[in-house]
């Protein structure tokens, strides 16, 4: 008695690499042992697919999938019977699955491989619609006439997320060495420049109060340029003092602030300076939202900086900032400061340290912001308003630093 | 009398003749040194000091000045205000803080 089979029969209706046809008949000689070490063949077979944790897709000529097995269902979401016999286009997004028959094609009529016989990365589609990264490796099997592929793949999603946490990493260590060091050195400058600033402004202090009481005859002469000298100072004192800000310690001192009259109290500041330059400078009506837990006194600089920077950035009997706070999601509350100023350049980081387009401005106020924000564990961003301006954007953990943020 | 100590002889010279201007008697050291015994000074009613210094610290040497003249107020002064030496301030209730440049008419509010 001789025994028949046909691969699809024996193993299971999963199609596995065989140089004979599909069709063709083998005549088994000694038929128990054969069948029998086929079956262990088979189950070893079967084994490796249903622990291999890796996804293994195979498909026939035609890209319909003939093999679909468990760390397949696991990565792609599909039932195995959902996808047998469907195209594997249905695992892809695009540009793949619009290329993928193009490329089978070809690959027949030329023998040219992109895949088969490398390891790609390449991305891949979940039941759900998620696309995901992927390490594809593709091999070739021709049963005769008809050409059968198996591909291997590896969801790599966790692993390109870590590397992208590990060079975000990287690139906030890079960041904090580079203001480390420009705090240091700022630090050098702070105090090298603020004694002699201190011994000018004293002198000059002295010469005005003597003119002032009349030891000088005539008074004005002195008085005058004493005075220029004096507010010169003051000014090179206050950029001083914003290099000073800069260069200190970040440490936070965390209390529940209520936002909406934090806001008009920070307003309140800039009013007198605003009204003079006939800009209007208001807070929106927000509703009701949790209070913010943030260091107090480097929210009022974060808000001082953002406030000036839009003060000095629109026009002078025409300009209009204005401040708003709500919810950006639950557990993120944001700020905005809108104005309708020039706008920003394309191409400037206005929160890079001495970046700036204003004559007399230092580039320092917005770098500070940035970093406080970050202290804080949020994010400060800008785009442009529609009908001209920009939006800056400060979104802030309701909970403070290592709050949650989505 | 007023004790005033700073390294920096410009600034040190002209708040001096500053408060020599408003009536105040006036004793100016721009080094450690140079400086008698602290219980030696009699009828203080202030001492006016830079922070940074070569040396003995500002704070360690307001420290041993409250030590010998324990009602006189101290103003601290720096060109750089680190939160380190702010925090160090405010432990001792007999220091004021003011950052360089400082206007005159604060010194003379916090003497009247």
């Amino acid at each position: 008695m001789a025994w028949t089979m046909t691969h699809r029969t024996v193993y299971l209706n999963r199609v596995v690499p065989s140089r004979a046809p599909m069709t063709t008949r083998r005549r088994i000689p000694t038929p128990p042992q054969a069948l029998h070490d086929l079956q262990v063949t088979d189950a070893r077979w079967q084994a490796v697919l249903a622990t291999a944790r890796d996804a293994i897709v195979a498909i026939d000529g035609e890209a319909r999938i003939t093999l679909f097995n468990p760390a397949a269902e696991a990565v792609f979401g599909y039932g195995r019977d959902e996808v047998l016999g469907r195209n594997v286009t249905l695992l892809m997004p695009p540009p793949y699955s619009e290329e993928h028959d193009e490329y089978l094609r070809r690959y027949r009529a030329t023998g040219m491989a992109r895949a088969i016989g490398r390891v790609r990365t390449v991305e891949g589609r979940r039941k759900n619609g998620e696309v995901f990264p992927l390490e594809l490796s593709v091999s070739e099997a021709r049963l005769g006439a008809e050409l059968l592929y198996t591909a291997i793949l590896r969801d790599v999603s966790d692993r390109r997320a870590a590397e992208h946490e590990l060079r975000e990493m990287q690139r906030i260590a890079a960041e904090r060495a580079r203001l480390a060091d420009i705090g240091a050195i700022t630090a050098k400058i702070v105090h090298d420049l603020g004694n002699p600033l201190a011994a000018l402004s004293m002198q000059a202090q002295l010469i005005l109060r003597r003119a002032r009481r009349g030891d000088f005859a005539p008074v004005a002469p002195v008085e005058a340029p004493a005075t220029q000298i004096l507010q010169t100072l003051r000014r090179l004192a206050g950029l001083v003092r914003e290099f000073n800000d800069f260069a200190r310690d970040q440490r936070l001192n965390l209390h529940r602030i209520e936002l909406t009259p934090f806001l008009a109290s920070c307003v309140d500041l800039w009013l007198a300076l605003a009204i003079e330059h006939g800009i209007a400078l208001s807070v929106a009506d927000a509703a009701p939202l949790p209070a913010l837990r943030a260091d107090e006194v480097m929210l009022r600089r974060i808000l001082d900086n953002l406030i000036k920077n839009a003060i000095e950035a629109v026009p002078a009997g025409s300009g209009e900032v204005r401040l708003s706070v709500a919810a950006a999601n639950a557990v993120t509350l944001r700020i905005t400061v809108d104005d309708n100023g020039r706008g920003i350049p394309d191409g400037l980081d206005v929160f890079r340290l001495f970046e700036t387009t204003k004559p007399e401005g230092t580039g320092i106020g917005l770098a500070v912001a940035k970093e406080l924000v970050a202290a804080h564990g949020g994010t400060i961003t800008h785009q442009p308003r529609r009908g001209g301006g920009t939006s800056f954007r400060v979104d802030l953990p309701v909970d403070g630093p290592g709050g949650r943020m989505p | 009398m007023v004790l005033l100590l700073d390294d920096d002889d410009d600034f040190r010279l002209a708040l001096a003749a500053n408060l020599t201007d408003d009536g105040y008697g006036v004793r100016d050291f721009g080094h450690l040194a140079e400086i008698p015994p602290l219980e030696s000074f009699e009828a203080l009613t202030m001492l006016i000091l830079d922070q940074q210094r070569e040396g003995e610290s500002g704070l360690a040497f307001a420290d041993r000045f409250h030590a010998a003249h324990p009602r006189v107020p101290v103003v601290m002064l720096t060109a750089y205000e680190s939160d380190h030496l702010r925090a160090e301030v405010a432990r001792r209730d007999f220091v004021t803080l003011r950052r360089k440049p400082v206007d005159y008419a604060e010194i003379a509010r916090l003497l009247s």
